[in-house]
């Protein structure tokens, strides 16, 4: 297939997958921000800037309240990745490739981007947060089925699934990082980690794994290294190196997964301190980055000459 | 005051004609909420499926859905055997027609056709002299708009030898109509289309270079800001090729190749949807950004193929036209089967004063331009319009040719105020490769606005299926 298209496909699946982990992110934030102990709601809503584009916030908005970070991350057309954009910018892809979809699939995007291209900020809070946030999940949930459910196993899969990879890895980690930043009172620890859990539907595994109560480093654990949670980074690179198997095993990208790979499966949490949790967790981020560049440099460059 | 239209469904009489008896019957027992609720979902499925195309200089977004109206227009066979006949009949004669204006000129010769106006036209390319092409085809893919007046005549308005774009709807638009109303089709032998796709991939393989058993063929789109984008990816898809951007082929060592996942891929027949000047920037336009360096020398050496052929516009210039008759007799030896529009030729004295003293009766065309743009309606336009345009006639009468204001026939059409009579023409699509072929069946472009005699997309018109009835 052409290069560009599987740039474009590439693409189209991390912006699905960039928009979903947004709306996890905002649920969960969302149920935080809900309990009666908080109190330091604002400084939950304007941590999530930190994952967001800085610069189209300040432009936008003076402070960074509960409603302009929701704007700024669901509307927020200068924001690159508000989700708004995420789904505008699957639909551009897929636009751009949409004779290697199936119509279910097109259709699917479509239509997604039909029904949120003119959402307003009133309009949202008419359908109520956490009902929006929902529908942003099974969306993506849905763009994701239906291409599982309806594509050819041929190369153009195979792209749409390192895309969703490796910006899933990307989500996880960034979360994590978040997460682990502000430390607050033990009870409210609990619901942070609890809601952030079940914004990664982990909460559910973490129970059938760990009896006792909900601890950070065993979040943690269960978010880097176990390999049959799936939005867990090891499960993400198990994605990606099997897809590079398949692809090209020699390609200079198939040997920086491998790494990053063989780091998340034979790691273990009892070799890190806190400090080095978290150093493992910036790792990972710029490693998975530099990884996601050389996929695009060994199978899209555009303008690659005859020695290929 | 001139009669009323000829309509296709109604005769002179307001009774039933023949092709739309069965479907009469339908209309007629079939409310007009259920019309409205099909329309409704018409709508839903063409914007949900993002069948759509762009408007140049339209600010408030890029896309637009055509309008598409659920009454189909109907001919019979014998109608058919006419027009099928007739296009096939004149673009076989314009294909001879290229390959001699590019060889020896014969024509030019016997003076059917003046020289001047085929070697001095921008769309006459001199690369193309003494090339010889596959099977001496040069419009591969030809559009011929043909319009009606009456029971028995149809005309040529314009031939479209170039890039002509608009089968992705009538395509479309069968799907859509077999989804909406399946017991119409039942009840009809509606003459099938979608082999449309498959022809199209044969003749492109069987342009291929000499040598090469199992071509690879791209469709080469100037991209997704282009108005007939979707159409290029509908027919990517349905021939199963790459939908290739200028950027996505280079040429190296004699050969195109376009990059792959997997490194360059030898390119041999390329179904190109870009204008000749952007081609190739080291020949045409060097300010092309959508076009391939160096692909015009490959293509010169036999090396690759491109549908439609470069050059091949001259045959649809507007000034070439008038003379589309005479080709078919000169190459044929035929008499044409469909005739062309009465047509005056402004760069001739005579019509030209013909022309401005009746300048309100007629419809005056750039010859040059294309898409409804550019060109004066004369009934329907202000005393200014008529002055301004004639200081533009009077400034270079040779840019311009003048045709009679045709009463073209109608259609029933389903609008807001119900069922009503509004404006056709249509468009078969000519494929030639190892013969030269027409699938039963057409674009049908409406004027959805009341009186309107101009079907563009461009310009307010719609389209609708076209169903050409089997014996």
């Amino acid at each position: 297939m052409l290069g560009r298209m599987a740039d474009n496909l590439y693409w189209m699946a991390r912006y699905v997958d960039r928009a979903e982990t947004l709306a996890r992110l905002l649920e969960s934030t969302h149920t935080v921000s809900l309990m009666p102990t908080a109190g330091a709601e604002q400084a939950e809503w304007r941590a999530l800037l930190d994952v967001s584009d800085r610069d189209s916030f300040a432009e936008r908005y003076d402070r960074p309240t509960q409603n302009a970070v929701i704007s700024h991350l669901v509307l927020n057309p200068a924001n690159p990745s508000s989700i708004l954009s995420c789904f505008g910018g699957c639909r551009e892809n897929a636009r751009a490739t949409r004779h290697m979809l199936t119509t279910e699939l097109w259709e699917a995007i479509n239509q997604t981007w039909l029904e949120v291209k003119d959402l307003t900020y009133a309009r949202l809070l008419d359908i109520g947060q956490a009902e929006f946030f929902e529908w942003v999940r099974n969306r993506a949930e849905q763009i994701q089925g239906v291409a599982a459910g309806t594509m050819r196993r041929d190369d153009g899969t195979f792209f749409l699934r390192l895309g969703s990879m490796i910006e899933r890895a990307d989500g996880t980690a960034r979360t994590l990082r978040l997460r682990r930043l502000a430390p607050q009172a033990e009870v409210v620890d609990y619901y942070r980690w609890g809601a952030m859990l079940r914004s990664f539907s982990a909460f559910k595994a973490y129970r059938e794994i760990h009896r006792g109560g909900i601890e950070p480093r065993k979040v943690a654990d269960l978010l880097i290294f176990r390999h049959d949670v799936p939005r867990s980074l090891h499960f993400c690179m198990d994605g990606v190196t099997r897809v590079l198997d398949r692809l090209r095993p020699a390609a200079a990208c198939a040997r920086l997964a491998g790494r990053l790979h063989a780091d998340l499966h034979y790691g273990s949490l009892d070799e890190l301190d806190d400090a080095a949790l978290d150093a493992l967790l910036d790792d990972v981020i710029l490693r998975n980055n530099a990884l996601g560049t050389q996929i695009q440099k060994d199978f899209m460059m555009i303008r690659q000459g005859l020695a290929g | 005051m001139r009669k009323p239209p000829f309509d296709e469904m109604h005769g002179q009489r307001g009774e039933i004609r023949a092709a739309y008896r069965e479907f009469g019957n339908w209309l007629h027992s079939t409310s007009v909420e259920r019309l409205s609720e099909r329309h409704r979902q018409a709508d839903l499925l063409f914007r949900r499926l993002g069948i759509t195309f762009t408007v140049y200089g339209d600010t408030d977004g890029t896309e637009r859905l055509i309008p598409f109206d659920i009454i189909p227009r109907i001919l019979d066979a014998l109608e058919w055997r006419k027009v099928g006949g007739g296009v096939t009949q004149r673009v076989r004669a314009l294909n001879a027609f290229l390959h001699d204006v590019y060889h020896d000129q014969e024509i030019l010769k016997a003076g059917v056709v003046p020289a001047d106006l085929v070697l001095n036209n921008a769309a006459y390319r001199p690369e193309m002299k003494g090339l010889d092409l596959p099977r001496r085809i040069y419009t591969h893919v030809a559009g011929i708009d043909v319009v009606r007046v009456d029971a028995e005549d149809f005309f040529v308005l314009e031939d479209n030898t170039r890039t002509p774009s608009g089968v992705s709807y009538m395509l479309e638009n069968r799907q859509t109509m077999m989804r909406l109303f399946p017991e119409l089709f039942a009840r009809n032998r509606v003459a099938p289309v979608d082999h449309y796709p498959d022809l199209l991939l044969r003749t492109l393989r069987s342009m291929a270079p000499a040598g090469i058993d199992d071509p690879t063929v791209v469709l080469l789109t100037p991209g997704h800001f282009n108005s007939a984008y979707f159409e290029h990816c509908f027919l990517a898809q349905e021939m199963g090729i790459e939908l290739a951007e200028g950027q996505d082929l280079f040429v190296d060592d004699g050969t195109v190749f376009m990059r792959t996942t997997e490194g360059p891929k030898r390119v041999d027949v390329i179904y190109r949807r870009i204008d000749d000047d952007f081609l190739d920037p080291k020949t045409f336009r060097p300010d092309s950004m959508l076009g391939v360096p160096g692909l015009m020398s490959v293509y010169r050496a036999g090396r690759v193929a491109l549908a439609n052929a470069v050059g091949a516009g001259v045959a649809d210039d507007k000034a070439v036209y008038p003379y589309v008759p005479d080709m078919i007799r000169f190459y044929l030896s035929e008499e044409p089967i469909l005739k062309n529009v009465p047509t005056w030729v402004l760069r001739k004295p005579d019509d030209l004063s013909y022309v401005l003293d009746h300048l309100p009766e007629l419809v005056v065309k750039e010859v040059h331009g294309s898409g409804g743009y550019g060109m004066l309606i004369g009934p329907t336009s202000t005393g200014a319009e008529l002055d301004a345009y004639r200081a533009r006639i009077l400034a270079c009468p040779e840019n311009f040719i003048a045709q009679p204001t045709l009463a073209l026939s109608t259609c029933p059409a389903f609008v807001d105020a119900g069922v009503v009579p509004r404006h056709v023409d249509l468009r078969p699509y000519v494929l030639s490769g190892e013969e030269t072929v027409v699938v039963p069946g057409a674009l049908t472009r409406v004027a959805l606005r009341e009186g309107s005699l101009v079907v563009n997309s461009s310009q307010g018109g719609g389209t609708k299926d076209t169903w050409v009835l089997e014996e």
